[in-house]
């Protein structure tokens, strides 16, 4: 409930802030959409080395809130776990009459398919666990996911009914905080990032449909508050696809990360590259198996990747969705890690809805 | 007999069995359905006709660019009867299947659904204030004052 609260002043102040900017934007067309996503998750680890087990519960509740006041456009995203609140994202833009929307606010870094695609772990994601490069920054995720500045996004409505879209972004990105990556947080904004610029190009051949493929290319700029290490300039270049054959569901994505980082005796390179496929099957509404592989061939002496030990070199992961009463959602799912100093086997099970 | 008394009760009430159970299994049944469905836009808008394809990709969020500007769906909230036969009849999937859509929309594109509109007399407002707004209604709905014109009818039985 407090939650709710802080999220609605949020959005109430932003609301004025619009109409003190535009005060004839209250007759224009307005659309809104206000989405509440509860999930409990259950994570048991094995790890085969030790032999010692790892459980842990997140309770979690995530509120998205999407505005379209004539030209204008608001979007809010607040997350909140058992131990961390965050504005996850928050974006005010303009859409030019030509279909160009400008935002500044907190945003997904454009890569990848995952996090622009499902964003939180939740009933919109269809299992539990996103693949590993797709991790956040405070999952022990190994790239920067999030960045504070300003975003750009152009549509072209081609003759064949396909679309054309590209994404750019740039602002102040990530910085290693000596145990993992940090992103700037609008709720307690700090110091010491540096800019992070992203771009993104995706082609949907039916526009009606999610069917999508897509390059992306990344530059990093990483504080590094390491004793060896002071920054990293990162690039990050790959491409993705999401296609359906009838009750199949394909889609992946590839990712090459080169570091350069400077040390106190020089610099230091490593470059690496990671893939992950992932199958859905719709047996029917209700029922969806889904089976995913993740490799990687990021090792551990390889500068960067060595600060993340969670980081997942191969998974194979299997798991079964079932969604009921319309609106709710029990997965359950097992996967086989190979993290960079030991193997696990992992089961989760997830417990998650969407209302209205 | 008791077997008989059985047979007997079900011969007796199989025809209102019948129709509660179509009562049941039909969900038009207790609805009032005005059909045929009509897709409307206000008089002055730039536009005479949209294809079924054309409304279905509008309904999912593809801007549909006309003259002078870009046209902008609005659902008709006031009947959930025409709601279920408009997402059947045009967009193909249930409202279930269509709030997917639009939350899935809402998370990969920062886009809230179509703007709604639950009476008919605010829906007629909205769409003559806006030429760019399309809608719609049951014929019974439609006002005789040439306010609106028609861009597709769509009747309830399949064709």
């Amino acid at each position: 409930m407090i939650i709710t609260e802080h999220f609605l002043r949020l959005t109430n102040k932003h609301l004025c802030l619009i109409a003190m900017l535009a005060p004839t934007i209250c007759a224009a067309q307005t659309s809104q959409q206000f989405l509440v996503l509860p999930e409990f998750r259950y994570l048991h680890q094995q790890p085969d080395t030790t032999g010692n087990t790892d459980e842990d519960y997140r309770v979690s509740l995530d509120l998205l809130y999407g505005l379209d006041v004539g030209q204008y456009r608001f979007f809010a995203e607040f997350t909140a776990t058992d131990d961390k609140q965050e504005l996850a994202r928050l974006h005010a833009g303009y859409e030019t009459r030509g279909g160009t929307t400008f935002w500044l606010g907190r945003f997904d870094i454009n890569h990848g398919y995952w996090n622009k695609t499902f964003h939180f772990r939740n009933y919109i994601q269809p299992s539990i666990q996103p693949p590993g490069i797709a991790g956040f920054e405070e999952e022990g995720g190994l790239l920067p996911a999030h960045f504070a500045g300003i975003d750009t996004r152009h549509r072209w409505a081609l003759p064949d009914n396909s679309t054309l879209q590209l994404e750019a972004g740039v602002g102040a990105g990530a910085k290693f905080n000596g145990k993992r990556l940090e992103a700037y947080d609008l709720l307690d904004p700090d110091g010491g990032h540096k800019p992070s610029a992203s771009l993104r190009l995706s082609y949907m051949p039916d526009a009606g449909s999610d069917t999508e493929v897509g390059i992306f290319f990344v530059h990093n700029r990483i504080p590094m508050a390491h004793a060896l290490l002071s920054k990293n300039k990162q690039r990050v270049l790959g491409s993705y696809a999401n296609v359906r054959f009838d009750a199949l569901r394909l889609y992946g994505a590839l990712y090459r990360v080169d570091n350069d980082l400077k040390t106190i005796s020089g610099r230091r390179q490593d470059s690496f590259y990671t893939t992950w496929l992932q199958g859905d099957y719709h047996v029917n509404a209700n029922w969806m198996p889904y089976v995913r592989i993740e490799h990687s061939n990021g090792r551990h002496s390889d500068p960067y990747v060595a600060l993340f030990p969670r980081f997942i070199r191969n998974r194979q992961l299997a798991g079964l969705r079932w969604d009921f009463l319309d609106n709710q959602a029990i997965k359950a799912e097992y996967a086989r890690s190979d993290f960079l100093h030991e193997e696990s086997n992992q089961w989760a099970l997830q417990w998650s809805m969407i209302f209205p | 007999m008791g077997l008989a008394v059985e047979h007997d009760l079900s011969v007796k009430h199989r025809w209102p069995l019948f129709i509660l159970l179509l009562g049941v299994v039909n969900p038009l049944v207790g609805f009032a359905m005005d059909c045929p469905l009509l897709v409307v836009a206000a008089r002055s808008a730039p536009i005479d006709y949209l294809s079924r394809q054309e409304i279905r990709r509008l309904y999912l969020g593809v801007p549909l660019q006309v003259e002078g500007g870009t046209l902008q769906p609005v659902r008709n909230t006031s009947d959930t009867m025409l709601q279920e036969v408009f997402l059947q009849k045009i967009l193909a999937m249930s409202k279930n299947a269509y709030r997917r859509v639009l939350a899935a929309r809402l998370v990969r594109l920062r886009e809230p659904g179509p703007a709604e509109a639950r009476d008919i007399d605010k829906l007629i407002q909205m769409l003559l204030a806006n030429p760019y707004l399309v809608s719609y209604l049951w014929k019974s709905d439609f006002p005789e004052n040439n306010e609106l014109k028609i861009l597709l009818e769509v009747p309830c039985v399949n064709n």
